[in-house]
């Protein structure tokens, strides 16, 4: 067959074709016909200029609106199909799945290397399954003949064979829930003839540059109905073949490209590339409308430069697909439900609960931070989980009633939810996606028992989310309209695009032309001795395309911007496309000769100078009314992490931490301790008694307080079991020697005040011991080593470093109860050293006295004079306070007041 | 005539400087010039930007002898085209080789690998759809895995564990240190064999605890000196509680002498006992370690594995290792006999890297095939990632014992082209004088006579003006020596800049952590320097700032974060600022909502503006840019929460690519690169450095086997007790202070024609085993009469200056050529009418808002295909009077009376009918148009007498039970068919009537 008619590529391609066409028939005849190109966005094109044709030319009480199609729709558009019985893609994946479990683990694993006994492979795989027989229909491939085609290693027949096996049971499955395959019907109604195409339909196939083989058969069927129209370039002759394909020898003849009218650059990285587009566009002056300019992004990192940079010219860009299916919220809230069905862990179920669509009220995300700050609990607590949607116990079976539970889930979050789509970016993502999900969903709702019901597959729950979840890999929404704006298309949409000005950013080989998508049965090597599509085949589509884009613009007057890159971000290196080089040897070797010439890189503007920076700061600041003796301890460290953590009382956050944090670690300690301070047992001499004791109550606190910890938590409480074992010993030595616990986890009296200060002072002194008219005021203290709490650990040259132990010690006198001459201070230690635990006096003679109060009287008039922005050595630090006081910054000094 | 095919097996020792790049594009155009493919000839490298400058160097060549009859004659004069070629065919090649730019096989090891990885995914074990880790992942990754390894475990046996890994028995949080360990650890126990970790033989004495306590009750006082009977009950406490350092400690005494006077009689006996106790018990601990680690890493390995493979998740060095093993058990053949090898930097080639590669050299060493090796044993500085120049070293013997006729010839490239004289001489008087050093250790001096063995001095082949330079900084009471360095550093820095502007200056540093200090100090002295090698960008305030407010944005309770934003200058972030906390939770709701909507890097990059408004320096925009950059990438991630974000800014490193001439980098960042000028500031580190950090030691039996002891490293106390440990300390001691050599080296030969390295004074404490120290030996420069050379406050002394150093020439350059940067201006005018209409349905007309509940109902498939099955049978209805169907439910709608009255013949008139017809038409409403596109139910037009179409009635089908609210929606879509119908019938609006039929009504 060659009904070819051709047409020049020096005419603007769609309104070529859409005067022809209308030209050559009445309006009132269009709607016999079926116009065929490589993609729905150049259909669209094409029916817009029809359209305005059709407008133009007053036609419309005749017009009768044609179909369009791909190439890929066309079968279904002519062959006589009952749609009703073909299978949806998540009945396809299952009935693969339901054939591999059929198949023997070991040669899954020989055959494919894939571990089929993993859920997540199997599923892999059956997508891989699904894309490798398509391609073999495509390609008018029996798999069985590949298994008995001798040219092949016995290996590989092996493979092939059991391929044939796992389709063959495939095929079973689908025939016993009624349903067959998209490909095995299109199959069967070509080799039955049959074409339901009206004896005056006409099918034009427009500027497609390759088909497989089944589509050639397929229109060779239609014979002389079918009508195709290719671009004429005057330097090639014989460049297609009957089908209007191109021909493989001619478009891979080097010198066959005509690069002379493209504007070529090469730049540095993806940001130079977009500087380079833009200044190549703008060269001599030159200025476009957005609508004349079309960008192909083939260096994807090119992406956020270009949108920055025409959005500084008050020009937004829009893209062919609006995202990912799997990035959109819906599926966001079904994976964390995902998440929290397998592992109902405190951070899986606070992170559902706290999902944007699904959090009632916005501040509870808020009292979870800080609930997991100062708890860390291993469970959601009850209280949050009842807030939690109902479905998170559903204890389905079957994929039919999960997903029902799944759809009544997403019915209870969004079903009061109004959706704009139109409103703006994120409604109308969340609304396709939803879209999206719904009909997977009802996909999935509506697949026969014979294929949902293998006992071999055991959907619980989990097991259906994850097969829905999958469903939505890979899938894309839509974009949104967007007019006024500058469009970025793929490579492959190009082709019929009628942009003056065209910019391709990236060039570059591995780009154009890509690499062929070899499925993983079949390597590229093997494809080539098949005879199947292959990387030659793809350099000549590729080099039509180039050969049409270059010709368009010269036409339209604008021009081709070819933007090659050097590298990528990472400094990956990026070939220059081959194709650059299949043009006259004088241009290929111009254009290899740029290639090979390192640009001079242009010099940066100059830095501002280093910046001063002043402490951040609120700008109402009241002296504090109430100060704990740990805060004015932190102010000693650093004035500024107590302007922050104690006075303006911020927290930061910590979740990666799957250990208890020091603060829950040492609070824990303290609360055995606390509990040991008032039993029976406190003055006991024996230390088994003691040992016991703190083991038995450590163990009981830990049950109360974490209802499922994790192993790492479980094994942090039973080393610190060890520290108390050891503390014991010592603790009976201390009894022994006539000290007594008279006190535990003593509050100071409200209204505490010391040294004139003008705030009240609040505190809780650990344990106060007694012997005979001694006391001794102690602190529990909870390190891993000793070093900073030896007798003489309070001080650093003649200043205090650490005030809590001495103000207790003048605090001291608003208990009655305590009056003695006799006061001494101590640390009771529980340290990760054994050797190490136990009690440390310190030395604090009336000497250190006078000190620590001259030390207490100029740190509480610099509180009550929020004398605050003085940095220390922060007692809290985390990233963000390192970020607040400029521990990073490079270049800037920070200063308190900024003097 | 052309050359004729002569392959060949050559190593190529080049020194630096000597051309190894150009050697290696000789061999290529060698090779390809005589006819090879691109894809019969493999080149490796170690990085990516070697890979592209080796490409980049082909071509350049090339271009180069087509235009210049100089290089033509070169090309010739190296072999690397035929000698009969002119320009020409120059040219032609130029062309032939860019066609197969393709096949083209220049690149890393790694970027290797990950190909065979990608087609050899299944007999590597990997899973389908792997992919490379982040570096952040990795070590969450790693984190899980420990996590898991200790939910595996009884809870004793993790107590057990963790109490003995340390010196302390019970710590805190123990998750981090098994992380590091592991960390640490994972290259030794992934290449070992099953017996590695029982290297520690038993101790076998007779003393115990008991005897030596016995002997200590009543002993004499060590001397006779007050205060000397404390030291009888500190070795009393070390005994009773097996203190192996403080026996140790107490134990020890030079010529029996304490504080110089001799140790009684009793000590004398005593001590020899102590130290055997000690040693027993120290080789216990270690023999006890050593199993655990045995167990813990080889099940955290596993876990890891598996965690892996559960994720898909691969580090590069995770894909060598499968592939080295892989070839070692021969389940994949990578030997391609028909490969020319070219082989670049092969001093630094790992074990495991060399296992892969080793079928493949046997092949073409076999195959007599081309392979060209190059490298410098003397600038092997990879050993910290299993680099191992022994490999280069022995390559040639190796390939006599192990190939069928091999037979690699070696050379040595000698003459430097890159340095001037001066330089070349200072290296030289550096290393040739080494062995002069009396070290304080050993393994130094075993370091220094091993690397100097085969050094051979330099020969420059360029006749260029030098100056070598060395300094004295002082630190201060103020500054200590880092600092007083980093300042010395950045002041010469910024006046070298000064004097010649266009002459590249490179800072280069040992250690990452002395870059941000120097950093510093540049920027407060107003110079910009570009860094190389990877830096995280959160070291601008902008970047924080955008840290911060994710970080508010997604954990409300992180009040921290949030005070920081909001006394931030950023303002225009929103008006948030002032608001309460629960509109604030609120806000950050909605933006939550968009983040993970849009993703980070679109969010971002609709802030940026704010952002940079506020944050106007360079240095912020330039952070900016890279965050967005980093944003997009993470974006590609899996994980979507902002702390997870964070973390990825914080430990991703990028590059700079900054075009400035003063350039701060580590060394190792310097591989392969020159400059004009080097300064080097951190020179006074120690050659062994810092192995306390160590916590397990290896040795392989050769070369290349894998590791056949391992032992755990608990202190060099344990070292001086155990032999065998002590062994291995060694090693590791000479190791470390080769490659500090090398790195010296390698820091020394960047400089093309100005070195300037600065020392603190020399040390009085008679330390030899500094860098410093082997400056000052090699080139003995004066101890005294330092002499200020400079006019202004710099504050150095100058301490030594090469003699033939040219003080001036550096000043001379005034040539100084500004490219700059071309103005932006807007290519764009105002916007036409839009390229691609609006396209819509008539169902999406009056949809503005729909609940949830709407989209999930619509797609009951159920509903929709009994929907499309009655349209269907209805397609065949004209009239209802001429219409019967089999279809039960059908029958049952047409048996109702309002469908019957709307689908039966009117009594009178000429009416035509479409039914199921597709429609597409142009509406413009008013400046805007749009299409229409639909099919309409069914139309009944009825015409005049004339046949014109004078009215017409849309009806449109609908299934289910139909509520008011769908009822005012499906108004919308019929207005929308009016329009439609009115333009193809050109019909007034209200010509035009429309009707539901509600069929199950």
């Amino acid at each position: 067959m060659s009904n070819i008619s051709y047409i020049s590529s020096q005419d603007p391609i769609i309104k070529g074709l859409t005067g022809d066409i209308l030209k050559r028939n009445t309006a009132a005849e269009l709607d016999s016909y079926i116009f065929v190109s490589s993609s729905s966005r150049s259909n669209r094109l094409l029916e817009q200029e029809l359209l305005l044709e059709v407008e133009n030319r007053g036609l419309w009480s005749t017009f009768q609106a044609p179909q369009y199609a791909t190439l890929g729709s066309l079968p279904h558009q002519i062959l006589d199909i009952a749609t009703d019985k073909l299978a949806s893609a998540a009945a396809c994946q299952l009935a693969w799945v339901n054939a591999l479990s059929n198949c023997l683990p070991a040669q899954a694993l020989l055959h494919f290397g894939v571990d089929i006994k993993s859920r997540s492979e199997t599923l892999l795989l059956a997508q891989q399954l699904s894309k490798f027989f398509s391609q073999l229909a495509a390609e008018q491939i029996d798999c069985c003949s590949l298994a008995e085609n001798n040219v092949l290693s016995e290996n590989e027949q092996q493979k092939f064979a059991l391929l044939a096996q796992i389709h063959d049971d495939y095929v079973a499955f689908l025939s016993a829930a009624s349903l067959q395959d998209k490909d095995r019907a299109r199959q069967i109604a070509l080799d039955n003839n049959n074409i339901a195409l009206n004896a005056n339909a006409k099918i034009v196939v427009l500027c497609v540059p390759e088909m497989s083989k089944f589509q050639r058969k397929l229109l060779s069927l239609c014979g002389s109905q079918v009508e195709f129209v290719q671009l004429q370039f005057d330097h090639l002759t014989n460049a297609f073949d009957d089908f209007a394909c191109v021909d493989c020898d001619v478009f891979t003849e080097s010198g066959n490209t005509l690069l002379h009218d493209a504007s070529l650059s090469f730049a540095a990285n993806p940001q130079e590339m977009v500087e380079s587009a833009l200044l190549s566009l703008g060269i001599n002056g030159n200025k476009h409308s957005p609508e004349d300019v079309t960008f192909s992004l083939l260096e994807k990192q090119c992406a956020p430069f270009l949108s920055q940079a025409l959005g500084g010219f008050d020009v937004d860009v829009r893209t062919a697909v609006g995202g990912d299916l799997e990035g959109s919220l819906p599926v966001l809230l079904l994976k964390q439900l995902k998440a929290y069905i397998d592992i109902p862990s405190f951070d899986n179920g606070a992170a559902l609960l706290v999902h944007p669509d699904l959090l009632p009220n916005p501040k509870l995300k808020a009292e979870l931070d800080r609930y997991r700050q100062e708890e860390y609990p291993q469970l959601l607590p009850e209280m949050y989980l009842a807030k939690l949607p109902e479905v998170v116990n559903v204890k389905t079976n079957g994929l039919n009633a999960a997903t029902a539970a799944t759809r009544n889930f997403l019915l209870e979050v969004y079903g009061e939810i109004d959706i704009n789509p139109g409103q703006n970016e994120e409604s109308h993502r969340r609304a396709k996606g939803l879209e999206m999900i719904a009909s997977i969903l009802s996909e999935v709702q509506h697949l026969d028992d014979s294929l949902s019901n293998n006992p071999k597959l055991g959907f619980n729950f989990a097991r259906s989310l994850d097969f829905i979840l999958h469903q939505c890999r890979g899938k894309k929404l839509t974009q949104r309209y967007n007019e006024q704006s500058v469009e970025c298309l793929d490579w492959l949409e190009l082709n019929l695009d009628p942009a003056p000005e065209m910019v391709i950013l990236g060039f570059n080989d591995n780009y154009v032309p890509g690499q062929t998508a070899n499925s993983m049965f079949i390597d590229s090597e093997l494809a080539q001795r098949l005879g199947l599509y292959s990387d030659e085949h793809r350099l000549a589509r590729d080099s039509y395309i180039l050969q049409s884009l270059a010709a368009v613009r010269k036409n339209a007057g604008g021009h081709l911007h070819l933007i090659c890159g050097r590298t990528q971000n990472d400094g990956s290196p990026l070939l220059p496309s081959r194709l650059l080089f299949m043009c006259s040897d004088h241009d290929a070797y111009a254009n290899a000769a740029e290639f090979s010439t390192e640009p001079l890189p242009p010099v940066k503007a100059a830095e501002r100078p280093a910046s001063e920076r002043v402490l951040p700061r609120n700008s109402n600041n009241e002296a504090p009314l109430k100060v704990s003796v740990t805060a004015i301890n932190n102010y000693l460290k650093s004035p500024y992490s107590f302007y922050l953590s104690n006075h303006l009382r911020l927290r930061s956050v910590d979740v990666n931490g799957d250990e208890l944090n020091p603060m829950v670690y040492g609070n824990f300690a303290h609360s055995v301790m606390q509990n040991f301070g008032n039993s029976e047992v406190r003055n006991s001499v024996d230390a088994r008694e003691i040992a016991n004791y703190l083991r038995n109550e450590s163990q009981r606190l830990f049950e109360l307080r974490f209802a499922s910890p994790s192993a790492v938590i479980r094994a942090q409480v039973e080393l610190l079991k060890t520290r108390f074992f050891d503390f014991s010993a010592k603790q009976a030595a201390r009894a022994a020697d006539g000290w007594k616990i008279i006190s535990s986890e003593r509050k100071l009296p409200p209204g505490c005040k010391l040294f004139d200060s003008k705030f009240d002072i609040s505190g809780i002194i650990d344990r106060i011991d007694q012997r005979g008219d001694e006391i001794c005021l102690i602190d529990y203290k909870t390190p891993n080593g000793k070093s900073r709490y030896t007798k003489n650990a309070l001080f650093k040259g003649d200043l205090f470093t650490d005030l809590q132990l001495p103000l207790y010690f003048f605090l001291s006198n608003n208990f009655k109860d305590l009056k003695s001459s006799k006061v001494s201070l101590a640390y009771a230690l529980l340290t990760a050293d054994s050797k190490d635990c136990g009690f440390t006096s310190l030395k604090f003679d009336d000497k250190h006295k006078l000190i620590a109060e001259a030390q207490c009287r100029e740190i509480f008039a610099a509180i009550e004079s929020k004398n605050w922005f003085v940095l220390g050595d922060s007692p809290f630090a985390s990233a963000t306070e390192e970020a607040l006081r400029g521990d990073s910054l490079l270049g800037v000094t920070t200063h308190c007041d900024g003097k | 005539m052309a050359n004729s095919m002569n392959p060949s097996q050559q190593i190529k020792l080049a020194s630096a400087g000597t051309g190894k790049t150009f050697s290696l594009s000789n061999a290529y155009l060698d090779l390809f010039t005589n006819g090879k493919a691109p894809n019969e000839i493999m080149a490796s490298t170690f990085t990516r930007k070697a890979a592209a400058e080796i490409l980049n160097r082909l071509f350049e060549r090339l271009v180069e002898g087509v235009d210049d009859a100089d290089k033509l004659q070169e090309l010739k004069d190296f072999s690397a085209i035929p000698s009969d070629w002119c320009a020409e065919d120059v040219k032609a090649c130029v062309v032939k080789l860019a066609l197969s730019i393709d096949k083209i096989r220049v690149s890393t090891l790694d970027s290797y690998f990950n190909k065979v990885a990608s087609q050899h995914r299944r007999e590597l074990g990997l899973p389908l759809q792997w992919r490379m880790s982040e570096i952040h992942q990795d070590a969450e990754l790693l984190q899980s895995a420990i996590g898991n390894y200790v939910a595996k475990n009884s809870l004793t046996d993790i107590v057990s564990i963790v109490s003995s890994l340390g010196e302390a028995n019970a710590p805190r949080d123990f998750l981090d240190k098994l992380l590091s360990e592991t960390t640490a650890t994972l290259d030794l126990i992934s290449d070992c064999d099953d017996k590695s970790w029982d290297c520690i033989s038993p101790f076998i004495t007779n003393v115990s605890a008991e005897l030596l306590l016995g002997k200590l009750d009543g002993i004499n006082n060590i001397i006779d000196r007050k205060g000397a009977e404390s030291k009888t009950k500190l070795m009393i406490d070390a005994v009773s509680s097996g203190d192996v350092k403080a026996m140790y400690h107490h134990s020890c005494y030079e010529d029996n002498l304490w504080y110089k006077k001799p140790i009684h009689d009793d000590w004398v006996e005593l001590c020899p006992l102590v130290m055997d106790y000690a040693r027993s018990v120290a080789t216990r601990q270690v023999m006890a370690r050593n199993k655990i680690y045995a167990r813990l890493f080889s099940d955290v390995q596993d876990e890891l594995l598996r965690l892996r493979q559960q994720t898909r998740l691969f580090s590069f060095s995770d894909i060598t290792r499968l592939i080295a093993a892989a070839v070692s058990e021969q389940r994949i053949d990578l030997a391609d006999k028909e490969l020319d090898l070219l082989l670049d930097e092969f001093q630094d080639t790992s074990v495991l890297q060399w296992r892969i590669l080793q079928p493949q050299i046997t092949a073409s060493v076999e195959q007599q095939r081309s392979l060209f090796t190059v490298g410098d044993t003397k600038q092997a500085i990879y050993g910290w990632r299993s680099g191992d120049s022994r490999l280069l070293s022995g390559f040639k013997d190796w390939a006599q014992k192990n190939t069928r006729g091999g037979c690699v010839e070696q050379s040595t490239l000698e003459k430097n082209f890159r340095s001037s004289a001066v330089i070349l001489d200072t290296t030289d008087l550096v290393f040739d004088n080494s062995t002069q050093l009396v070290p304080n250790s050993e393994e130094v001096a075993n370091a220094i006579n091993d690397w100097t063995a085969d050094y051979k001095k330099h020969d420059a082949a360029q006749d260029i003006p030098g100056c070598a330079l060395l300094f004295e900084v002082e630190k201060t009471d103020t500054i200590n020596e880092k600092l007083a360095m980093a300042k010395a550093a950045a002041a010469r820095a910024a006046k070298l800049h000064k004097q010649a502007p266009s002459k590249s200056i490179a800072i280069l540093v040992r250690q990452n952590s002395m870059l941000a200090l120097i950093q510093d100090e540049l920027r407060k002295i107003d110079v910009q320097a570009g860094s190389h090698g990877g830096v995280a960008i959160t070291d601008a305030e902008s970047v924080l700032i955008a840290l911060s407010w994710l970080t508010a944005v997604f954990y409300p309770g992180d009040t921290l974060a949030r005070f920081h934003v909001q006394t931030s200058q950023l303002n225009t972030f929103g008006d948030e600022n002032d608001l309460s906390d629960e509109q604030f939770d609120r806000h950050a709701q909605l933006q939550r909502r968009t983040i993970l909507s849009i993703g980070f890097g679109d969010y971002l990059r609709r802030h940026v503006d704010d952002l940079q408004v506020c944050f106007s320096s360079g240095h912020d925009r330039h952070r900016l840019q890279q965050l967005l950059d980093l944003a997009y990438r993470f974006d590609a991630l899996p994980e979507k929460d902002a702390l997870s974000f964070v973390e990825f800014i914080h430990t991703t490193k990028v590059s700079d690519s900054s075009a400035t001439k003063v350039r701060l980098m580590t060394i190792h960042a310097a591989k392969g690169l020159e400059f004009d000028a080097v300064i080097l500031p951190q020179l006074n580190d120690s050659l062994i450095g810092n192995i306390h950090r160590q916590i397990a030691l290896g040795s392989r039996p050769s070369t290349i086997a894998p590791y056949s002891e391992l032992c755990a490293y608990p202190s060099s106390t344990h070292a001086e007790l155990i032999p065998e440990l002590a062994k291995l300390e060694s090693k590791l001691k000479t190791s470390r202070a080769s490659e500090a050599m090398s790195l010296l080296y390698v820091a020394l030969t960047r400089a093309v024609e100005r070195i300037e390295m600065m020392v603190p004074p020399a040390s009085k404490s008679g330390t030899t085993d500094r860098i410093s120290c082997l400056l000052r030996n090699g080139i003995d420069c004066v101890s005294s009469d330092t002499k200020l050379i400079f006019t202004d406050n710099e504050e150095l002394c100058l301490k030594w200056q090469h003699p033939q150093s040219d003080l001036n020439s550096w000043a001379q350059d005034d040539n100084h050529e500004v490219v700059a940067q071309p103005k932006k201006t807007s290519p764009f005018t105002v916007s036409k009418t839009p390229r691609l209409l609006k396209r819509v349905a008539p169902s999406q007309a009056g949809a503005g808002n729909y609940s949830g509940a709407d989209i999930l109902g619509e797609f009951s498939q159920a509903a929709m295909a009994r929907g499309s099955k009655i349209h269907a049978l209805l397609e065949g209805c004209e009239w209802i009077e001429d219409f019967t169907t089999d279809d039960s439910e059908l029958q049952v709608m047409l048996s109702k009376e309002h469908v019957r009255s709307k689908l039966s013949r009117p009594p009178a008139g000429d009416f035509e009918v479409w039914r199921e017809r597709n429609f597409s038409a142009l509406i413009n409403e008013g400046d805007s148009s749009y299409i229409l596109r639909g099919c309409f139910d069914r139309v009944v037009i009825h015409r005049d007498s004339n046949g014109k179409r004078v009215a017409a009635e849309i009806i449109d089908y609908k299934t289910g039970i139909i509520n008011d609210t769908s009822r005012v929606k499906y108004q919308a879509q019929l207005d929308e068919y009016s329009k439609a119908l009115q333009l193809l019938l050109d019909l007034g609006v209200d010509d035009i009537s429309c009707c539901l039929l509600e069929l199950d009504t």
